[in-house]
């Protein structure tokens, strides 16, 4: 997914004022929890989970992804097909209807960072910028969780 | 009715093989390049992930689930070997591989080897993969992605599926485990 210029300075603009990493809204959309799994040295690829709300009167729709610390950021559904092979399909856009809550967590829908500059470190932050068919740009701050992570604060049972 | 009965009776054997090549020994190549084989393992019960780590979604879970499935079974869990076995060793090999099995417990080992010996291991348990190149030249697996178990006598018992969580598979590890140690 691919973004103009206009909407990263836009984007950089109305993120400037925010402070909480938890909740961070734009008109009714809300994105809350936003967190990745760590990687290693070497490691191309990364995750992103999130849950977006939208407490609007109208439906909306996520389009693009993008985060500094990797080349691209796609939207990205399993697919499971007759042979009992998963496969991952890339999502142009993703509906987030009204009054609506879409979690994007494990084996569900995500993000995949692609081309990662350097590894996420465990406790690290990073940015991440969604835009919206409406809501327009809403940044997020990312934790980085264990890479066998389930859920954003997952400290369960995982290697310290 | 005939036609069903004709498919049936086709598909009967090669299920039979299917069923005797899981747990078929295997021979593969540690992070540290030292050979590994599954009789290295008897006496262990051994939980064998199918994966890749550039699979940043699903093979990640996995590994996690099983990893937890460990902890839910509590001390039983010092007979269990958890393995993860990379269908794409040209790139999970080495140091990398090494680190980012570790990534997950220590116990958990990553094996390797070259795509020939990796594609019939895989074959014998019944994963299909099919490497997916994307439009920038990178690839990824379209793949099955199951956990098996094999016993401490090196026999195949059970294959969860990616929809097995880790409660289900320490409940079904816990089961067998008792049954082995009640007969």
């Amino acid at each position: 997914m691919r973004m103009g210029y206009t909407a990263l300075a836009l984007g950089l603009f109305l993120i400037a004022p925010l402070s909480r990493s938890e909740s961070v809204g734009a008109n009714h959309v809300m994105v809350e929890h936003a967190w990745a799994r760590a990687t290693v040295e070497g490691a191309d690829v990364g995750v992103v989970y999130m849950s977006i709300v939208n407490e609007g009167p109208e439906g909306d729709a996520l389009v693009s992804v993008t985060s500094p610390v990797s080349r691209a950021a796609q939207v990205h559904e399993n697919r499971v097909d007759a042979q009992g092979m998963t496969e991952m399909r890339t999502l142009d856009r993703v509906e987030i209807p009204a009054h609506a809550r879409i979690d994007l967590k494990p084996t569900a829908r995500h993000v995949m960072l692609v081309d990662l500059k350097k590894p996420l470190i465990y406790k690290s932050t990073f940015p991440i910028t969604l835009v919206f068919e409406k809501a327009g740009v809403v940044s997020v701050t990312v934790t980085v969780e264990k890479a066998g992570a389930m859920a954003h604060g997952d400290m369960d049972g995982m290697k310290m | 009715m005939l036609s069903a009965l004709c498919i049936e009776a086709l598909a009967m054997p090669s299920l039979a093989r299917a069923q005797a090549a899981l747990g078929a020994p295997f021979t593969l190549t540690d992070p540290a390049g030292k050979s590994v084989s599954s009789s290295d393992f008897r006496g262990k019960w051994m939980l064998i992930y199918f994966g890749y780590s550039h699979c940043a979604d699903l093979c990640p879970t996995e590994l996690a689930e099983m990893i937890d499935a460990l902890r839910q079974i509590g001390a039983e869990a010092k007979h269990v070997q958890p393995i993860f076995i990379t269908i794409d060793p040209e790139r999970d090999n080495g140091k990398y591989l090494g680190s980012y099995v570790a990534q997950f417990d220590d116990r958990l080992i990553g094996l390797g080897g070259t795509p020939q010996q990796v594609a019939e291991v895989a074959m014998n348990y019944g994963i299909r993969f099919k490497k997916i190149f994307n439009s920038d030249g990178s690839y990824s697996f379209r793949h099955t992605s199951n956990i098996f178990v094999i016993d401490p006598q090196g026999r195949y018992q059970v294959t969860f599926s990616h929809m097995s969580d880790a409660y289900m598979i320490a409940s079904k590890m816990l089961e067998l485990i008792s049954e082995r140690n009640g007969s």
